[in-house]
């Protein structure tokens, strides 16, 4: 079979443009991932070692670190949509995956945000105590992310996000229930920390 | 000699193969995840495994998960060297290409000499 330079140049250029996509796909994933595995190693952090009576300072330190966190990922997003130009057969950006994956985790928060307005009255009545109410509502949005992360293992069938899901909720309920003193430390190291090493593990070999 | 590959050249195969060079050697990509990747139906996507498959360039593992059937693949050790090769050989079609067009480029056509 004879084929033109031209042929030749393009079939070249489709094989790079499908590494590009591959290896961009699942480097943005661990981008996020150490991303919000640094969000949750600080906040944790300093859930930990401020004050109890803290509850306002902590509230607003979680609400500038999702902020934060949600400005930089926008950015990495932006920044991979214009770095990249995949050809879609269907013309529609929600039909991407990337979009469909950030969706997913928008409409969790805002799912479970209304879920836990609806239980949160009866939580206040079951702890009359305010300062104790940060490990519930804490272990709450842990067990949200970490079924995000199952959500879309299973959805990739990715078994690695499957187990980080299962990992991070194991933690979050060990340290709820048996060590509830050290439960924002070991969210701090364990559960933030398993999010950045997955995610700097992901990173390294497509650095090649 | 690098050769160039009939079978892996199709637009889609050739996706394909790009898609399955870029795992590593333990690692197995899932028949949604590659249909995700290469934006193909299923069909489609069927089609083209079972072609490289027949020639040995792709390992199809079907199992049961819950009951339910999945299946994923891999390049074989056959499929990386074909697939390499058949790299090598567009590549070369380039190369070759290159010094022709620049030896046009520095001479006026013999069409133009005869008008003037």
């Amino acid at each position: 079979m004879n084929i033109s330079p031209e042929e030749a140049q393009e079939a070249l250029a489709s094989v790079q443009q499908v590494r590009d996509r591959t290896n961009q796909t699942l480097s943005r994933g661990a981008l996020y991932e150490v991303l919000w595995g640094t969000v949750w190693v600080v906040g944790f952090l300093i859930s930990q070692f401020v004050p109890s009576n803290s509850g306002t300072v902590l509230s607003w330190t979680w609400g500038a670190l999702g902020i934060l966190g949600g400005i930089i990922s926008l950015g990495i997003g932006v920044a991979f949509a214009r770095q990249t130009s995949v050809p879609r057969t269907s013309g529609s950006w929600f039909d991407s995956s990337e979009a469909r994956f950030g969706l997913l985790f928008w409409a969790l928060v805002i799912y479970s945000s209304v879920l836990f307005a609806i239980f949160l009255p009866f939580l206040l009545h079951a702890l009359p105590n305010g300062q104790a109410i940060g490990l519930p509502l804490s272990l709450w949005w842990v067990v949200t992310f970490s079924f995000g992360f199952a959500a879309v293992g299973l959805w990739f069938r990715l078994s690695q996000l499957i187990g980080i899901g299962a990992v991070v909720t194991a933690i979050g309920l060990l340290g709820y229930y048996l060590l509830p003193g050290d439960y924002y430390l070991l969210m701090a190291l364990f559960g933030g920390g398993t999010l950045v090493v997955h995610g700097l593990y992901w990173l390294h070999p497509w650095r090649r | 000699m690098a050769q160039f590959n009939e079978i892996i050249h199709e637009p889609v195969r050739l996706r394909l193969m790009a898609v399955l060079m870029n795992l590593t050697d333990e690692t197995r990509i899932s028949f949604t995840a590659l249909k995700e990747v290469l934006e193909v139906t299923d069909g489609n996507l069927g089609t083209h495994l079972s072609r490289l498959e027949e020639a040995g360039y792709i390992l199809v593992e079907k199992t049961f998960v819950n009951k339910k059937p999945h299946t994923y693949l891999a390049v074989t050790a056959r499929g990386r060297s074909a697939f390499s090769e058949h790299v090598e050989a567009l590549q070369k079609i380039l190369q070759v290409s290159l010094p022709v067009a620049q030896h046009r480029a520095a001479r006026p056509t013999e069409g133009m000499q005869g008008a003037t």
